[in-house]
């Protein structure tokens, strides 16, 4: 799954990423009046002024965690495909905790939260990773099947059992004032949970390159029938690759909650399942390029949204700037000869 | 009863069947849902637009196969993670029919049209009169008797000609392939391909159905037709019987909705989560069986 091949692999990042340009290039005479004004905002949107910055670094700082998700998940050598399930369940674990102890103090409270969170992702995608150990059931479709069927459970409860009837938005009740995140550039939504979440990356790299769990995991991943001959217990390694990898998409969920969304709205975290495989790829499944790499995506879809925010497309764009990347990411543009199994 | 499932069945059983034959080359097609999308929705706009149910059709497989056929050249000829191209390939799906629908027609939600041809009803003589199972032969659309005309073809190309030989040892073993002379990748464009043309007939039989396009109107279809591949032991009578098993399952599911006891947006996860609890089961029953699954 690593490339060893550099010459093509940035190549291939490169197209993809190139090709998404070239599209929403192409998109945009058709979206709008005045062209050029809006390609203009389209590349400098996220630097026109605080609060687009923030929220486009408040952004990258999510996408960072859903790519670390996809990340351990494709070094274990598992795939990982309810990743928007994980998100949207541990986004609603951390706001139904939070709204159960409103007197809490901040940080009894926002530990709490963060531990539904993770508790919740890493569950639902363990269960995926226990099938496939037990019974050997395909954790790529198992984990999207209970993804998916969560998904639609939550946008139920949210729009009935659980709703907000103050709220025109079909939403929970909001969290509590202490629990939200500190703010760290006013009038965006950027958050103390970015700082967090350097430092998860750091802990990741140090995770997967340093300590000896780490390094069972990607000789696991490589190679199985290697790693087992090398006395590593592989069979474990279905289960933990895929539970970690929940539990960083949980903590997606958690952290949009306490920093950004402050209640489980109906379709929140759309996409940021398949944003952390795009990412994880785009970043060649290392934690250090992870944040490069989400800080690229997220300014292709930020500039987008800006750029057309009057016109009628602006969900849609981010679903098909998903696919362009996806299409041409793990494409090998130089002939080359390739191991099987390879990414 | 019977009669409804027969209808239900048809959208799953056509488009796992064309599944089967890129199953069987070694291709895990995640992409039948996209697909699936695609061709729902070029039938519904060209039938629609134009009256002509034929027209619809032909649209419908040829819009779907050429993604597949495109699809399938790209990931292979470029060595792209085949997983991540068909997850595009669904993204793309979702996002280009929600476009395409604003552009044409002016709204994201459902697309209805003025005039939108009608399916004709069929019973075929004798079999209707059969006791117990006459509803399934009487006053069904044509493409029920279709789907299940497909099942013998497909029987037939897959076990019986040189080109299903080729395609199970595409999958099963690949040097013995190389060894006659035969491209794996060149078979497996042609099992991708053959997935599209069936999920473009698939998803043209939904639209048709409803008669008008509705957004994500497959909601979980391709998955279901994925795992009914796997349910039905990879052949094409277990994937007919697995097909009626999920109808029946979504007819039930429908029955709880009129009923009045289950909200109509819970409804939307049954599917999911019954073939969920479908693949759980069968693998703990095929592991007991000693089986192996592929990977």
């Amino acid at each position: 799954m690593h490339s060893t091949r550099p010459a093509s692999t940035f190549l291939s990042i490169g197209v993809a990423i190139l090709a998404a340009l070239l599209l929403l290039a192409a998109m945009v005479p058709f979206i709008s009046e005045t062209p050029l004004n809006t390609l203009r905002q389209f590349l400098t949107g996220p630097f026109s002024n605080r609060f687009y910055f923030g929220n486009y670094l408040n952004r990258t700082g999510l996408y960072i965690l859903a790519g670390l998700a996809m990340v351990i998940s494709f070094q274990g050598g598992m795939f990982n495909l309810g990743g928007e399930g994980q998100v949207y369940g541990g986004a609603l674990a951390t706001t139904l905790v939070l709204l159960m102890v409103p007197r809490f103090g901040a940080l009894p409270g926002i530990l709490l939260g963060t531990a539904a969170g993770i508790f919740t992702g890493a569950v639902m995608s363990g269960l995926s990773g226990f099938f496939k150990m037990k019974w050997n059931t395909d954790e790529l479709i198992s984990s999207f099947l209970l993804s998916s069927s969560i998904v639609y459970t939550i946008d139920y409860l949210v729009s009935g059992p659980l709703r907000d009837t103050q709220r025109f938005l079909l939403s929970t009740p909001e969290i509590a004032e202490q629990f939200r995140f500190p703010v760290l550039l006013n009038p965006s939504h950027l958050n103390a949970g970015f700082l967090v979440t350097l430092l998860l990356v750091v802990l990741a790299q140090r995770f997967l390159y340093h300590t000896s769990a780490g390094y069972e995991l990607r000789i696991t991943g490589l190679n199985r029938e290697f790693a087992k001959y090398g006395g590593i217990p592989v069979r474990r390694y279905y289960l933990i690759p895929m539970a970690l990898s929940g539990a960083f998409y949980g903590l997606t969920g958690s952290f949009y909650i306490m920093g950004t969304g402050y209640a489980t709205i109906q379709g929140c975290t759309f996409g940021m399942g398949w944003n952390g495989i795009a990412i994880a790829l785009i970043a060649r499944t290392s934690p250090w390029l992870v944040p490069p790499a989400a800080l690229v995506f997220a300014f292709l879809e930020y500039g987008a949204e800006t750029a057309i925010m009057h016109s009628d497309f602006s969900s849609e764009f981010g679903t098909i700037l998903q696919a362009v990347v996806l299409f041409f990411v793990t494409a090998r543009f130089v002939k080359l000869r390739t191991k099987k199994g390879e990414l | 009863m019977l009669s409804a499932i027969a209808g239900i069945m048809t959208p799953f059983l056509i488009a796992a069947l064309g599944g089967l034959f890129t199953e069987r080359a070694g291709v895990l097609n995640i992409a039948l849902e996209g697909q699936m999308l695609i061709g729902a929705f070029t039938a519904a706009a060209v039938a629609g637009t134009t009256g002509s149910i034929l027209g619809g059709l032909t649209a419908a497989v040829f819009a779907s196969g050429l993604t597949a056929y495109i699809f399938a050249a790209l990931s292979l000829r470029l060595k792209a993670n085949i997983f991540i191209t068909a997850l595009a390939v669904n993204l793309f799906a979702m996002g280009g029919t929600q476009i395409a629908s604003q552009l044409f027609f002016r709204t994201k939600g459902v697309v209805r049209f003025a005039e939108f041809p009608g399916l004709a009803k069929v019973s075929l003589p004798l079999l209707s009169q059969l006791p117990l199972v006459g509803d399934l032969f009487s006053g069904q659309s044509i493409f029920v008797y279709i789907g299940w005309l497909l099942v013998p073809c497909a029987a037939w190309l897959l076990f019986r000609t040189p080109f299903g030989l080729h395609v199970r040892a595409a999958g099963y073993n690949e040097t013995a392939l190389y060894a006659r002379g035969v491209s794996s990748r060149s078979i497996r464009e042609k099992a991708i391909t053959i997935s599209g043309i069936a999920c473009g007939l698939s998803g043209a039989v939904l639209a048709f159905n409803l008669g008008a396009f509705v957004p994500n109107i497959t909601s979980g279809r391709g998955w279901i037709a994925l795992v009914a591949i796997f349910l039905g032991y990879k052949r094409p009578g277990g994937i007919l019987l697995v097909s009626f098993l999920f109808a029946g399952a979504e007819l039930i599911a429908q029955g709880a909705q009129g009923a009045g006891n289950v909200p109509s947006s819970l409804l939307l996860a049954f599917p999911f989560f019954i073939t969920f609890v479908g693949m759980i089961i069968f693998s703990i029953v095929s592991g007991a069986l000693g089986r192996t699954q592929r990977r």
